[in-house]
């Protein structure tokens, strides 16, 4: 046998694991356009933040598969500033807090629905801030689509949530202190346009009439309201621009990607307060992108309680401090411990056929955070310094190796 | 047209199956061509061998999977093609990337009497292989191995850095080297 036997053997991979790898181009699903069969995926339950998903189906005529139009229907009471619930420990769940809902039709207009099912709020505990907004469609499979329109439909979601003033950066709009902030956008199809919900100011503004959904529900499930004090770090230190950019970078990715998927897939952004100590205030932004598997993506947002300024790696230290080199050895102590102690564990090391692709040091700008007890804590995303099983990787410094590096005390 | 209506037509030997097929899943095979065969003459020529091989298959078969079904002879004309030197290797050399890959598999033991049962066996030890596997090595190796997609693609697709992938393959790899050899293939 040879190489060639070996690569025609791969033609006898199992049907499901080609089928489960599957890419359809686009046209692919256009072509089996007919009367636009769309599959929704229904999140219909969530408790603590575990999410039940169960497919819906709704059917779209040809004409109507046009555009998609999605009235909504936003209780702006309901959605005002949660103070009075601010004391609570528990979650409260206020099915309807927010609600967008109803497929409008418009003659020529695709009809849609979109739904924010739930709302749920509760007051901060501590400084935490978790946002959850998922977005979930449904591109029906090559063997089931029958829409064309369907076939590019894409959703993606952010949410941003403040209880502070907050301008958001693209002059949306400006809402005042107090109010709860909730956005949600999707994209769909063609010549279709946002869709914006927002779980403040008037109702009546927000409700786009060319907004479209995208065979999809949305899903915003919120929880913890920051305190005033994390959220006005974070808006002083410019945090939430980059909170901005980096959701709309993956949101872009995110949609190219639906350009060549099928089936299920969600982008979901989840925000995170990891710590509020005297001296740091660190939010964790994930951004997992399923697709019947998933990616997970972590970026720590970090600022000084001293400055108030937003800060990375590298501003840590003083110039001319090589710190890459201190920080870099340690990871690869702390890696080779773990994988002497833990058969599971592996990392890049040592490779003897790709020593090339092994870890070799850490970035200028690691992803990093301080732990409530000041230690640093250096980040590495999912098939960055291990193999992708191994998902995201954190090694936390030693006080003694980075007291004598950092320009300022922990 | 779902799937089971589109076999039904060939099961009825009604010649709208192959037009069916075509419009269902032309893009999805011409990838597939594409990537093995590189030039859209040789594309073309392939894929209607595709219909004519399904067409001639079905029946008796009747594919569970229909997309891994018209695949799969697509990808197995596409080779044979390009093996037996039509396509004038005009691909940029991705298949000859992903035969440079396998090569350190290639040192497989061959029953020259009963080559097919060999290959039957090594079919099983790759399935064997990928059930090991989670689903995120598994489908980096169903695109590049199966799909042939090149490196950058896949990264892209999954949103990964090409290292990543190829880190991930390389070990892939040698994993199914260690199996093929505890299975005797080797």
């Amino acid at each position: 046998m040879d190489r060639y036997d070996i690569l025609q053997a791969m033609s006898g991979i199992r049907d499901e694991y080609i089928e489960d790898a599957a890419v359809f181009p686009n046209q692919a699903i256009e072509d089996r356009d007919e009367k636009g069969l769309i599959q929704g995926a229904q999140e219909n339950e969530i408790i603590s933040g575990a999410k039940k998903t169960e497919t819906a189906e709704m059917e779209i005529s040809a004409e109507q598969a046009a555009a998609v139009t999605a009235e909504r229907e936003i209780s702006a009471k309901e959605t005002a500033a949660d103070e009075d619930t601010a004391d609570q420990k528990k979650p409260d769940v206020r099915e309807g807090d927010l609600s967008v809902e109803n497929p409008g039709k418009k003659p020529g207009k695709k009809t849609g629905r979109a739904k924010i099912l739930r709302l749920q709020r509760w007051a901060a505990t501590a400084a935490a801030l978790v946002c959850v907004c998922v977005v979930a469609f449904t591109i029906r499979s090559s063997q089931k689509v029958n829409s064309a329109d369907s076939s590019d439909m894409s959703g993606t979601g952010m949410v941003s949530m403040s209880k502070e003033k907050v301008k958001v950066d693209d002059g949306i709009r400006t809402e005042d202190a107090q109010d709860a902030v909730s956005e949600t956008e999707t994209y769909a199809s063609d010549d279709t346009k946002d869709a914006v919900a927002s779980g403040a100011g008037d109702a009546d503004g927000l409700v786009n009439e060319e907004s479209a959904e995208a065979a999809a529900d949305l899903y915003v499930e919120e929880s913890d309201g920051p305190d005033v004090s994390a959220a006005t770090a974070m808006t002083d230190a410019g945090v939430t621009g980059l909170v901005r950019q980096m959701t709309e970078e993956e949101v872009r990715v995110f949609e190219n990607s639906l350009a060549e998927e099928t089936g299920y897939s969600s982008l979901r952004f989840t925000h995170e307060v990891t710590t509020d100590s005297d001296d740091w205030f660190s939010l964790r932004m994930k951004a997992y992108t399923s697709a019947a598997d998933g990616f997970e993506q972590v970026t720590h947002f970090n600022i000084s309680r001293d400055t108030s300024e937003y800060v990375t790696l590298e501003t840590l230290f003083s110039e001319g401090t090589d710190y890459i080199t201190p920080l870099s050895k340690e990871v690869v102590r702390q890696m080779r411990e773990q994988m002497a102690s833990d058969p599971d564990a592996e990392f890049w090391l040592d490779s003897e056929e790709g020593p090339e692709y092994d870890f070799q040091e850490i970035s200028p700008a690691q992803d990093f955070y301080f732990d409530e007890n000041g230690n640093l804590v250096l980040c590495f995303n999912e098939g960055e310094a291990a193999p992708l099983y191994m998902g995201t990787v954190e090694f936390t410094i030693p006080r003694d190796i980075t007291e004598k590096l950092l320009k300022n005390r922990i | 047209m779902d799937d089971n209506k589109i076999i039904e037509l060939f099961w009825d030997r009604d010649e709208t199956a192959i037009e069916e097929t075509s419009a269902v899943y032309g893009r999805y095979c011409r990838k597939i061509a594409y990537n093995i065969l590189g030039s859209e003459e040789d594309v073309e020529e392939c894929l209607n061998d595709t219909w004519l091989g399904a067409w001639n298959s079905i029946p008796p078969a009747r594919p569970d999977c229909l997309s891994a079904f018209l695949g799969r002879i697509t990808r197995n004309l596409a080779i044979s093609r390009y093996r037996a030197g039509h396509a004038l290797k005009r691909t940029g050399d991705r298949l000859s990337e992903s035969l440079d890959e396998l090569g350190d598999l290639s040192g497989l033991s061959s029953n020259n009497v009963e080559e097919a049962v060999d290959r039957r066996a090594l079919e099983a030890v790759i399935n064997s292989f990928l059930d090991t596997c989670s689903q995120k090595q598994r489908r980096l190796f169903v695109r590049r191995y199966f799909y042939m997609d090149s490196v950058a693609e896949i990264a892209e697709m999954y949103g990964l850095g090409q290292s990543d992938v190829k880190v991930t393959l390389l070990r892939m790899r040698r994993s199914l080297k260690k199996m093929l050899e505890e299975e005797g293939l080797m």
